[in-house]
């Protein structure tokens, strides 16, 4: 393994994106304050070194910023846009879901539509309803999208280089709570992660849990808890919802019998909805167990930062789930 | 109005099991009233289910080579063409419906609808909301031919879990490699092999033989029976016939027609053992044991004591052709209460000692009709050695329902009517 170094989840992302700009003149960043490092981050020090016509400051008005995103595309550039909040990406739902992720196919695939829209989500201890949602399911549900979360900052950066090289839009959801937290980065400019792989953050026999981002580390924690009690569990880090990588799930799952999903996005129709459908489909006669799913609460979020903690997965609430799984 | 009809297996007799081998009709085809709808193989033979009335096969539910109890749902057909949600709904509620089971009552006598009755419900609650068992587990179960019955569940409410399962595979022996390891004997793991399924028709001969000589005690008594004048008899009537364009009559037919009379004159012979009472059937209906290369089948020449040796010997003949090309209907099997057995027509066989064919008491086995050095007296009071034609049948008998003394007395008459074969012309 090549030189590591301790980096913030965000400043990796910086990495990719200054790796990546100083071989591709095609590759520009927009988006609200990352002329001055943008809300996160993400962006510190990027002007200085490209300057403002390749970082650009843009007003607050996502639907313009994803529809100039979708031009750019279109004409060749590879444009990086900052939703800011992901919550705020619904004002740009036409440009995103519609125009990035139908024209290449609208144009059978002979143009590019290499984009990457950062969505930070999630909560932060109090930042609001509107503040802190979890969207990734909506790129889901948008055929022609890819859609990464990545949980540590090595990833961080490992998927952003990879999203600057896709041809098709890819949704780069950036967890809030993870913007600062540190992690051993690979100090080689060209650190790839591939979209669609998934990786066993913690490999076990008793059951399955396939999470990704906020929800990593509060897995891992419950299988060291658990581990005590002598079930053993397997943690997946999805890192990409959109491919998923089946193979390695249904793998897991086959051979644990059992499976979970963990996610802080709301539990109706999230995300855990289609992975739960899909083993079922796939891997019936394989199951012990119902799969169950361990979500945000179907509640908008609350202000306070207690209460908000009350509607997202606690560590204690994965640890039940688990021993519901494996015991019940 | 078009509705959405079951197609089930229809009562054939005293059969209970029936493998679907053979649909003659496609999903989505019209078919007539009297078309084969498909063929199945039931314990004693292979029939062609017809239509009993005209309509349209919406759905195939068995699989070819899949075995059914009578009355199970093998299809679903209407006058035409449904809807996809009322097909889906009819499955449902098939799938809702508890299995049917058929009771027989004593008599043996089975089929008609009131004597069906759907006790599955009430049997099958108590198994099913007890415990229930994972899709896992219970595609494990079915992978190795495991009854989940068998093993004690250490999962929540008494689950059968994955491990214990895999713990009853490892604690019986040889099962690797499924079914047929478990049958090939300890010692013999190296010696080549090919493994054959038994037919329902191989798995009834064997059931219902391990059952009579585990049940019945028998014994057999032989007797000599010269078979010149018979011989002679029938060949006069061959060529009568023969002259005419007609078939020849065979020496079986001969015995067949000397054993029904016999019968008439012994019908403790032609009967059915019960505890308290023995049944003496008042008609010959005559079984004839014939090899085909499915299996032995025993069809049976109804009320045998009425016809003349040149009638039995058109039935007998019928009957062999039918078996022979796997004709046989379900009728043809049935309500036998005497079986001839001749080993004696496939090789120089010496002796014909079979076994019973229950309910019947008494069985005739006919060995090869051969010519012997025989002692014979002459007039000036000498032993001379002759050479004679001699049959040397073997009478199986249950020992429950009869003593030697019926047997011996039986056998004399029927030699009887073989050395004097003159009524066989009348």
């Amino acid at each position: 393994m090549a030189d590591t170094n301790s980096v913030t989840y965000n400043a990796a992302m910086g990495q990719a994106l200054v790796s990546a700009m100083r071989k591709d003149d095609s590759i520009f960043v927009l988006g609200q304050g990352v002329a001055t490092g943008g809300w996160f981050g993400a962006e510190k020090g990027l002007a200085d070194e490209f300057g403002t016509d390749r970082v650009i400051d843009s007003n607050i008005s996502e639907a313009f910023e994803a529809g100039l995103a979708a031009g750019a595309a279109i004409a060749g550039m590879k444009p990086v846009i900052n939703m800011g909040f992901g919550d705020f990406a619904l004002i740009a739902g036409d440009e995103i879901f519609h125009k990035l992720a139908k024209w290449r196919y609208m144009h059978g695939l002979n143009v590019p539509m290499s984009a990457v829209v950062i969505f930070p989500i999630g909560t932060m201890n109090g930042a609001g309803p509107e503040h802190s949602s979890c969207t990734e399911v909506l790129g889901m549900h948008f055929p022609g999208l890819k859609v990464v979360v990545p949980s540590t900052a090595a990833d961080a950066k490992g998927l952003m280089c990879a999203a600057l090289r896709e041809p098709n839009p890819v949704l780069f959801h950036s967890v809030n709570t993870l913007s600062f937290q540190r992690g051993d980065v690979p100090a080689d400019d060209d650190y790839f992660v591939p979209i669609g792989k998934g990786c066993v953050r913690r490999a076990g026999t008793s059951a399955t849990v396939l999470t990704y981002g906020s929800m990593v580390s509060p897995s891992l924690q419950a299988a060291e808890q658990l581990a005590l009690e002598g079930i053993d569990l397997e943690v997946i880090d999805l890192r990409s919802l959109v491919p998923i990588d089946w193979p390695l799930v249904l793998e897991s799952v086959r051979r644990t019998n059992r499976a979970m999903v963990v996610h802080e996005a709301m539990k109706t129709a999230g995300p855990g909805a289609e992975i739960a459908a899909h083993i079922q489909e796939q891997a019936f006669f394989d199951l012990e167990s119902p799969v169950l799913r361990v979500a945000g609460k179907d509640v908008p979020l609350p202000q306070h930062g207690y209460l908000e903690s009350l509607c997202i997965p606690s560590t204690a609430e994965i640890v039940a789930a688990a021993r519901q799984l494996c015991l019940g | 109005m078009n509705e959405v009809k079951q197609l089930r297996i229809p009562h054939m007799g005293s059969v209970e099991n029936a493998r679907v081998v053979t649909w003659r009709i496609a999903e989505n085809e019209y078919f007539k009233s009297g078309d084969t709808l498909y063929e199945v193989e039931t314990d004693k033979t292979l029939t062609e289910v017809e239509a009993d009335s005209d309509g349209f096969l919406l759905k195939r539910l068995a699989e070819e080579d899949e075995d059914f109890k009578v009355g199970d749902v093998v299809g679903l057909f209407a006058d035409e063409a449904v809807s996809q949600e009322l097909l889906e709904n009819a499955l449902v509620e098939l799938r809702a419906e508890p299995p049917s089971v058929e009771t027989i009552d004593t008599a043996g006598r089975s089929g008609s609808p009131e004597n069906m009755t759907l006790e599955a419900a009430d049997d099958a609650s108590p198994v099913q909301t007890g415990v229930r068992h994972s899709p896992l587990v219970r595609k494990l179960a079915a992978e190795h031919g495991i009854d989940l019955q068998d093993i004690r569940g250490s999962g929540p409410n008494g689950r059968v879990t994955k491990e214990d399962i895999l713990a009853h595979i490892d604690s019986k022996p040889a099962v690797e490699g499924g079914e047929i390891a478990a049958i090939v004997p300890p010692g013999y793991e190296s010696v080549p092999y090919t493994a054959i399924s038994n037919s329902l028709r191989r798995q009834t001969i064997a059931r219902r033989l391990s059952a009579v000589v585990s049940e019945v005690p028998q014994l057999t008594a032989d007797m000599e029976i010269g078979m010149e004048h018979v011989i002679a008899v029938r060949n006069e009537l061959s060529r009568e016939r023969v002259e005419k364009g007609e078939s020849g009559i065979s020496v079986f037919s001969c015995i067949a027609a000397a054993v029904c009379k016999a019968l008439l004159a012994h019908p403790e012979l032609n009967a059915t053992y019960g505890e308290k009472k023995r049944i003496l059937w008042q008609a010959v209906n005559l079984g004839v044991a014939i090899d085909t290369p499915d299996g032995l089948v025993v069809p049976v020449v109804r009320g045998a004591e009425k016809l003349d040796v040149v009638e039995l010997n058109a039935e007998i003949k019928a009957l062999t052709n039918k078996a022979l090309d796997g004709k046989l209907a379900q009728a043809d099997l049935e309500g036998g209460t005497f079986t001839l057995s001749n080993p004696g027509a496939l090789g120089l066989v010496l002796r014909a000692e079979a076994i019973l064919n229950p309910p019947q008491v008494a069985l005739l086995g006919l060995p090869a009709t051969r010519q012997v050095p025989v002692a014979e007296i002459g007039d000036d009071g000498n032993y001379r050695v002759e050479v004679r034609t001699v049959l040397r049948p073997s009478l199986t008998f249950d020992h429950r329902a009869l003593d030697g003394g019926h047997v011996i007395r039986f056998l004399n008459t029927l030699s009887e009517y073989l050395v004097d074969p003159d009524w066989l012309l009348d």
